[in-house]
């Protein structure tokens, strides 16, 4: 894989706590690499250290293959970012705060350029107006403008769909899309919400208390062979039995109160349904979800409970 | 108060006491010479010892013209002494208005001087009390001491040249009391670090000292050059 | 570098707090230059009424150059409040505003950045000094004409050939430079340490304060400290228009000064190169 970032080993301690802890990752070039965990998992110091705004307590960070302790101005003038939330100098005007950062990411062409991000994000005609005039969304747009300004290899948005509207959202997964797809950009994207991940990026990461817990790509990570199912029936310990006895018992991970947990493959649900059918089992509903959809809402709702091991 | 002034001056120079009329015409023979000069002229060079000001020497010219105009014309600014370096010529210029009486012989610049003291029969003038040292074979005043209403005692003391014949100086130095100058920090907006400074007597004397060179004589200065300051 | 300097100047000039500081001085030397043109014989004369008991003082006293001395020992005090206005803000108020993510994600070291801060604000320095300058020169022979200057110490009155003014002037202003560049640093070393925008600059005028209260007690405890408090130093300016001029301890206090703008920059560079950006 030709990576365009790689982690290894990076650690962030505050004092006993770690923020991140002994995180290895790789994001090859021109792909869109999803960064997903809830809040307070490690993402944005991950993607700080990597921008070098937070220098690692261990561990050694390369872009470009180049070491980011080095060569760290080099890596910087090749990456566009949004970190957090885009913040500017609200007493300036869009085109001022573009031109002042321009200047300093030494664009080329710079008012081609600035006219060129203005339209792509859909902000000419209001470049202008003073900052502090803008909505939170048209921030988000002048922050994506910022961003591209300087015709980066690599964009890094953190949680660049916080605060935008619906209609929003979508201009800014195609805008992602147009990245990718037509100008060959590599872009990490922060989230905590899976589906957004899982509608633009081709690899991601799940990160919980400052590891990485899973990584991959999205396609296998996300697949549908790979389902939790809850098999809500009137006898659990006749209905496990059941699937013991058959070709289906390796499917089963625990009984509950009232219902069997499998997990399984999309296909084996009509042939589990058909089985306890036959043998006289009630079945009064089944649910199934993705197992890593499934870890990722665990998490969410409840960090503190959720157990790494759990997944694996 | 003048009448026991003048009788315990008496009493005091008694064992010389001269004929009234000898000082009188010592100072008449003095006022004489120096009504040839109409009027002068010349360059003046000012030095400052002042307690509580620092001033750097300054030039300048001087103008006089009789009977009592008289300016100092500076680039800077000056100190002077409230009255001008003729004041003393100019407040005996009547014999009839004052006693003159001899006090002995002092020594004042390597030369014997006979001491006069005057007093003004008229209480109402600036002078209080004079005490001149004239030099009697050159008929000029080396030194004197005048006592004032307003400012106190003065001391003139004047060293002849050139222009002796005129009775014209080459030098001045005028010897003042002065009150010590002090005002609130706060007053004069003085930020500097605090000083150990010692407590300096509430009063001291000043001296100024003139040095004329370059005198023009009888040149019929207009009264314009003496339009500002006296 | 010269890309980061401008963009700072461009910052500093399009902030409207930077002109507080330009309107303030020209509020106030105005009006001193006013009420010095009302009323400022009274004042010299309540000031010289000893002397004037036994001397004639002679020649224009209330001149260009006596004004704008009472100028800059009236302002010199509060400039300091001005510098840390804009130097407190420097690196906190990028904190505080978030965009120091954006700055610091540039292709520039800290250090350089940090540079680009400092030389900055002690161009905006330099220009409240030269306008100071201006306003305080310009209009006081402009008004009041030339002429020797009444050096007013509070036990003493030292009196300057006009001739020899102008070069005290400048080497005063030098000086002052010099002392609201230590503020800067202050102010910026604060700055570096906090991520709000008024902490840095509300501890700089605390401590100045302080230390100025310090220094104008009369107390012997205080005496031991003073030589080590800046603002002592600050003063320095003022020894310029002795007469004779006490070279030793101006050198010795512009070299503390000096040491203080290298101490103040030392930590700010020490702390903000390292510093881990969470906000």
């Amino acid at each position: 894989m030709n990576s365009i970032v790689q982690l290894r080993g990076v650690s962030k301690m505050y004092g006993d706590f770690a923020a991140v802890d002994g995180m290895d990752l790789q994001v090859a070039k021109g792909e869109v690499f999803g960064f997903l965990g809830p809040n307070g998992a490690g993402k944005s110091t991950t993607l700080r250290m990597i921008l070098s705004l937070i220098r690692p307590t261990a561990g050694s960070i390369a872009l470009f293959g180049l070491d980011l302790n080095q060569h760290r101005n080099a890596i910087l003038g090749r990456i566009g970012c949004i970190v957090e939330k885009p913040d500017f100098y609200l007493y300036l005007s869009a085109l001022d705060n573009l031109r002042l950062f321009g200047q300093m990411s030494q664009t080329r062409h710079l008012n081609e350029r600035i006219e060129t991000v203005l339209h792509l994000v859909g902000l000419k005609g209001r470049e202008k107006d003073r900052v502090k005039t803008y909505s939170h969304g048209m921030k988000q747009r002048l922050g994506l403008a910022q961003a591209l300004l300087h015709d980066p290899e690599l964009i890094i948005l953190d949680e660049p769909s916080t605060g935008l509207d619906p209609q929003g959202i979508i201009e800014l997964r195609n805008l992602i899309l147009h990245l990718k797809n037509d100008l060959g950009k590599t872009v990490i994207l922060s989230s905590h919400i899976l589906s957004e991940i899982e509608m633009i990026a081709d690899s991601m990461v799940i990160i919980h208390r400052g590891k990485a817990v899973v990584q991959g790509k999205v396609s296998e990570l996300l697949s549908h062979e790979n389902l939790q199912v809850d098999v809500q029936v009137d006898e659990p310990a006749a209905a496990e039995t059941a699937l013991t006895e058959s070709r289906l018992g390796g499917l089963i991970l625990e009984r509950l109160p009232g219902a069997l947990k499998l997990q399984c493959a999309k296909g084996d649900i009509p042939h589990v349904a058909r089985l306890l059918t036959d043998k006289g089992i009630a079945i009064f509903g089944i649910q199934a979800t993705r197992s890593l959809e499934d870890y990722f809402l665990r998490i969410t709702a409840s960090p503190e409970k959720a157990d790494i091991m759990a997944f694996k | 108060m003048k009448s026991f002034i003048v009788f315990a001056l008496i009493a005091l120079c008694a064992p010389g006491v001269f004929a009234q009329s000898a000082p009188k015409a010592l100072i008449h023979a003095i006022q004489k010479k120096f009504a040839q000069v109409k009027d002068y002229s010349a360059t003046v060079r000012m030095e400052f010892d002042i307690p509580s000001v620092r001033l750097t020497p300054v030039e300048g010219d001087v103008y006089f013209k009789q009977p009592d105009k008289f300016r100092v014309k500076t680039e800077g600014i000056i100190f002077l002494p409230k009255q001008n370096p003729y004041f003393t010529l100019q407040s005996i210029r009547d014999t009839n208005a004052y006693v003159a009486i001899f006090a002995g012989e002092e020594t004042v610049q390597a030369t014997k001087t006979q001491v006069v003291n005057v007093i003004p029969h008229d209480n109402a003038g600036e002078l209080i009390l004079a005490k001149l040292w004239i030099d009697p074979g050159r008929k000029l005043i080396l030194k004197s001491q005048l006592t004032t209403k307003t400012n106190g005692t003065l001391t003139v003391e004047q060293g002849y040249g050139r222009f002796q014949e005129s009775a014209l100086p080459d030098w001045i130095r005028f010897t003042i009391d002065v009150a010590r100058f002090k005002v609130p920090k706060s007053v004069a907006v003085d930020l500097s670090a605090s000083k150990n400074t010692p407590n300096l007597p509430a009063k001291g004397t000043g001296t100024i000292h003139l040095i004329f060179t370059n005198y023009k004589l009888n040149q019929n200065l207009s009264d314009a050059v003496f339009a500002q300051g006296k | 570098m010269g890309t980061l300097l401008r963009i700072e100047l461009f910052k500093i000039g399009t902030k409207p707090r930077s002109y507080i500081g330009f309107a303030a001085i020209t509020v106030i030397v105005l009006l001193i230059e006013l009420a010095l043109w009302l009323d400022g014989r009274s004042y010299l004369q309540f000031i010289l009424q000893a002397l004037e008991q036994s001397f004639q003082v002679q020649g224009n006293l209330l001149n260009g150059n006596l004004v704008s001395f009472i100028i800059l020992q009236t302002l010199i005090v509060q400039m300091p409040l001005l510098v840390a206005l804009i130097a407190g803000d420097l690196v906190s108020g990028e904190a505080a505003s978030g965009t120091i993510r954006l700055l610091l994600t540039q292709p520039y070291s800290r250090a350089k950045i940090l540079w680009a801060k400092y030389f900055a604000v002690s161009i905006y320095v330099f220009l409240l000094i030269f306008w100071l300058g201006l306003l305080a020169l310009g209009g006081g022979f402009l008004l009041f004409g030339s002429g020797d200057l009444v050096v007013l110490k509070s036990d003493e009155l030292i009196i300057l050939k006009a001739a020899d003014t102008l070069w005290r002037f400048m080497a005063a202003f030098g000086i002052a430079f010099l002392s609201l560049s230590v503020v800067a640093t202050f102010a910026l070393m604060l700055s570096c340490y906090t991520d709000n925008s008024i902490g840095p600059i509300i501890a700089s005028m605390a401590v100045i304060i302080l230390f100025t209260i310090i220094g104008t007690l009369e107390v012997p405890l205080f005496d031991r400290i003073k030589p080590f408090l800046f603002t002592t130093h600050m003063i320095v300016w003022r020894s310029m228009f002795d007469q004779p001029l006490d070279w030793g301890a101006i050198l010795r206090s512009l070299w503390v000064l000096v040491l203080h703008i290298a101490l103040f920059l030392g930590v700010s560079f020490f702390h903000f190169t390292k510093k881990d950006i969470q906000n």
